[in-house]
This record gives C-alpha cells, structure tokens and sequence, in this order.
C-alpha cells in the first residue's frame, strides 16, 4: 500500500521539474528575502478582537515575515490542492492510474502527500531565504526556539491542503478553488465569532448555535497563538492539526469512491 | 466476509478517536485562548463601540440581561436574589419589573431586599398586580435596619404624594415615627414635612412633637457619617490585627534562629 501511495507521490511532485514552478521557488525565495526585515507580530488592546484572538504575550514571537510566507504557501496550496484531482479527472488520468492495481483511497493519500510536499518546500525555500535575508542585513542569527516556532506555522498546511482536496473531490477545479477560499474567509469569521462570543455571558442564547456552526469549520486562529512547545497545547494543536486533517481527507474518500469518474 | 467486518469495526473505531482527539484538542485550545484573552482582558465595551448605535444599544441590552441571568444563577443569598431579580426585570421591561416586584412580595415578604417592590405597590390602584395598604408597609418597615427604615419611610411618604393621598392620610403614614427616636439627621427633613402636615390638619400636638424631633435631628451625624466611621474603625481593626500577626510571626522567627545560633 505504501508503495502505490509512494508513486502516486512521485507523480504528483514530479510537477516542481516544469518550468512554472521552478519559477515560483524563486519567486518563493524572493519573497522570503523581502520579507525577513520585518519584525514581530504584536497587537495593542486598540486591535480589539484580534488582542483577543491571538495570544501573543508568552513563549516566542511570530515574525510577520514568516506569516507573509505562510499566505504565500496557501495561496499555492490552493492552487495545488484543488485543481489536481478536478485536472486527473478531466484529462482521464486518473483513469489510467485507477487502471492500475491501486485504489482511491490510496490515490488520494498520494496526491495530498505530494501537494503537501509542494507547499512545505515552498514554505521552507521561503524561509531559508527569510533567514538569509536576516542575517545578511543584520548579522545576527533568528534564535533557535523563534525559527522553530515559525516552523510550526506549517502544521496549518496539512489540514489546509485536505480541506481544498475534500472541496476538489466535489467540484471542478475552478469552482473548487473559488469554494475553497469562500469556506476559509467563512472560517476565519466563524471561528472569531465564536471566540468572542464565548467572552460572552453564558445565558446568551446565541452561544450554543455558533458553537454547533463553529465545530464543523477549522480554527486557523490557534495556530498563531504563543506557546510553550512542551505544553499541552502544542501537542493539541498537533492532534487539532492531525484530527481536521483525517476528517477532510475521510470525506474526499468518501466522495471519490462513490463517484462516477467518466 | 469476516476481515470485511473486522475492516469495518476498525475504521469505525479510528473514525470514532478521530473524532474525539478532534473535540477533545479544539477544547484545549478554545480555552487556552480564553484563558489568556482573560487575563489580557480584552475590551469589550470598545468591540461593541464600533457597532452603529441602533444595533449597539440592542446588544449591549441583550449582554446585560446575559450577564444579570448569569449573576442570578450564581446568586448565593435570597437577598442577591432579589437584587438581581429587579435588576434583571428593570432591564427587560416595565411590565416585567412589575410582574416581578408581586411575586417578590409573594415569596420573600420578610426580606429587607424586598423594599421596592413593597414601595411599588404601597397604596397601589385596583388594577395593578397587587397593592400594599399602609399598615403593612409600616410592619415590613419594622423588619428593616436603621438606615435601611430612613430610606424606607422617605421612598413611602414620595410614592403616597404620588398617588395624590390627603395630607391627613400623609400625616397617619408618618404617625409611628413619633414613637421612636430619630437615629439619624436624615429623618429632619421628614420631621419637618410632618409637623407640617400636623399644622395643616390643625393638630398642635403632633407638631410640636414632630419639631421636637426634627430639632434633636439636628444633634445628630448622618448616615453616611456614621458608616464611614465604622468602616475606618473595621479597618484599623484590621492593620492592627494584621501588624500583631506580622509581629509575631517576626518573633517566632527571631526565637528560631536563637535556638538554630545555640
């Protein structure tokens, strides 16, 4: 099994040889340079909700630049994520590949591996050229536990990338696309919703509703949170991370193996 | 048939803890952001601040009687109760306070905290919910403490002027506090408004009495005088409960390290 799903991987990164995405590694480590003089992420009690939301005063600083990156990374991901299987199955590649001894499920895990990979070499690219960047304008090195704290952003990837490919299991590519990237700006709202309502006094009625609506959209929010990386809040946001992705990635199944892919 | 099944079960079950780790770890973060927005105390009266003032004024109204129903579940003592109960009915609405001031009355008519509903109905017409003749205002008055009866005595004579009663019947209101003696210089003002109604009514002894009483008044501190002079007194009680403490916990350590020295 891991074999099939090994060279469905294969196939799918084998894309970053073409031309386009050579051009947008160095887009990526441009970027990253531009962007590794930025400083850190803080908010006063004037950004309101966003003071709430983020929680910023403990553990190590989030730079902006490693978040620009970040945007950056998602917006590939978006890109990656929903428009290879809508692309397989227009062009009856994945046709062919089903063809073969190999299943949806395990057609599926392949390709969201390698988008995966796609988006962490682009995330990575761009912050070894962040971190380049900073120590060539400033002589001066990111400290350790601040690099790793920036790395953890990518764990938002393996949720995100699922989510876009569960979307692309239903729709076209660029209908998945536009859907993908509404469902996020749904979920950013929702999640600061519920949040603030939770601030809220209880007896609200309103409470419970946005509760049951904000359970079945990811919170993005937790992610740049300041923790202590041996807490019980790293390792929640690892299964947080982990458990979304299973969720979206069983519902893609799902759709792909009750579809009809002529 | 049989590994079918058990695939099933196993699927079932890894979909099941998915599950769990999915609400288990979502809770874990949702509190640790409120947690931390807590003790950042996020402002929420300057979130609302940003609404348009229709809409603010409808949600601030809807917070405050969230946050008053909050209160009267948490609420300890009866007499929180009520306090809160009124609050929370003032907010509502009139009809609400008024259905609330009866069933005050009904339920706890020995409770000082139930003043003003007693006030409400003191005299009140047929058609209200329930009226309070002015004797069995005069026998709640006696439930009272001696600050609490001032306030008592002064919100009755107001509400009968109110509902537009004689003076003789203002003057019969008033008529049991010439058995008692005045505790405080408050009570000259309504010692004068009785020996007033007395003049009008041609009845020489209760003015004299009434002036009598409102002169000796004039000996006495007020109310808040008296309060605050407790309060300073409760609190050098207090400094030198603490500075004894202190002093002999300094000398127990000073007897340790005597013993310790030996």
């Amino acid at each position: 099994m891991m074999v099939k799903i090994f060279a469905i991987f294969e196939l799918t990164v084998k894309k970053v040889k073409e031309p386009a995405f050579s051009i947008l590694f160095v887009i990526a480590a441009l970027v990253g340079y531009f962007v590794s003089g930025m400083g850190k992420l803080q908010f006063g009690k004037n950004d309101d909700i966003l003071f709430g939301l983020i929680s910023l005063e403990q553990g190590d600083p989030l730079l902006i630049g490693f978040i620009v990156i970040l945007l950056m990374t998602l917006i590939v991901a978006t890109f990656g994520g929903a428009t290879d299987i809508p692309k397989d199955i227009d062009s009856r590649m994945i046709m062919l590949i089903l063809g073969k001894p190999v299943t949806r499920s395990e057609y599926l895990l392949g390709k969201y591996f390698g988008v995966v990979a796609i988006c962490l070499t682009f995330f990575l690219v761009a912050s070894i050229a962040a971190f380049a960047g900073h120590l060539i304008n400033t002589g001066e090195c990111i400290a350790f536990s601040v690099l790793i704290r920036q790395l953890v952003l990518m764990l938002i990837l393996f949720p995100f990338v699922a989510m876009t490919m569960m979307i692309s299991a239903y729709l076209s590519d660029i209908s998945a696309m536009i859907i993908a990237i509404v469902y996020v700006i749904f979920s950013v709202a929702i999640s600061a919703f519920s949040v603030f309502i939770d601030m809220l006094p209880k007896s609200l009625e309103v409470v419970s509703v946005v509760h049951t609506i904000a359970y079945l959209l990811p919170n993005y929010f937790y992610f740049f949170s300041s923790f202590k990386y041996t807490g019980l809040v790293m390792i929640s946001l690892v299964v947080y991370a982990f458990s979304m992705t299973v969720i979206f990635l069983s519902i893609a199944a799902f759709r792909l193996n009750h579809r009809d892919m002529l | 048939m049989d590994r079918q099944k058990n695939n099933k079960k196993i699927v079932l079950l890894i979909g099941v803890a998915v599950i769990f780790c999915y609400f288990f770890s979502e809770v874990v973060l949702r509190q640790f952001v409120l947690h931390r927005a807590g003790t950042q105390s996020i402002s929420l009266s300057s979130i609302l601040g940003k609404l348009p003032p229709g809409i603010r004024d409808e949600v601030t109204r809807r917070i405050t009687i969230a946050e008053l129903k909050d209160d009267l579940k948490a609420a300890k003592t009866i007499g929180e109760k009520i306090r809160i109960s009124i609050n929370l009915a003032m907010t509502i609405s009139p009809e609400e306070l008024q259905k609330n001031y009866a069933e005050i009355i009904e339920k706890y008519p020995k409770q000082p905290e139930s003043l003003p509903a007693f006030t409400n109905f003191l005299m009140a017409p047929k058609t209200a919910l329930k009226s309070i003749s002015v004797s069995q205002y005069q026998d709640f008055i006696k439930l009272l403490n001696k600050e609490e009866r001032f306030w008592a005595w002064s919100a009755g004579l107001s509400k009968l002027k109110m509902r537009k009663l004689s003076n003789k019947e203002l003057m019969n209101f008033l008529l049991p506090l010439l058995n008692v003696k005045p505790t405080g210089r408050e009570y000259q003002q309504i010692y004068t408004e009785l020996s007033e109604l007395a003049f009008e009514e041609k009845n020489e002894g209760i003015e004299l009495k009434a002036k009598k009483f409102a002169e000796l008044c004039e000996t006495l501190p007020y109310f808040d005088e008296v309060l605050e002079k407790r309060e300073k007194a409760r609190k050098l009680a207090k400094a030198k409960k603490l500075a004894k403490a202190k002093a002999a916990k300094l000398s127990k350590e000073k007897n340790k390290s005597i013993k310790r020295d030996k």
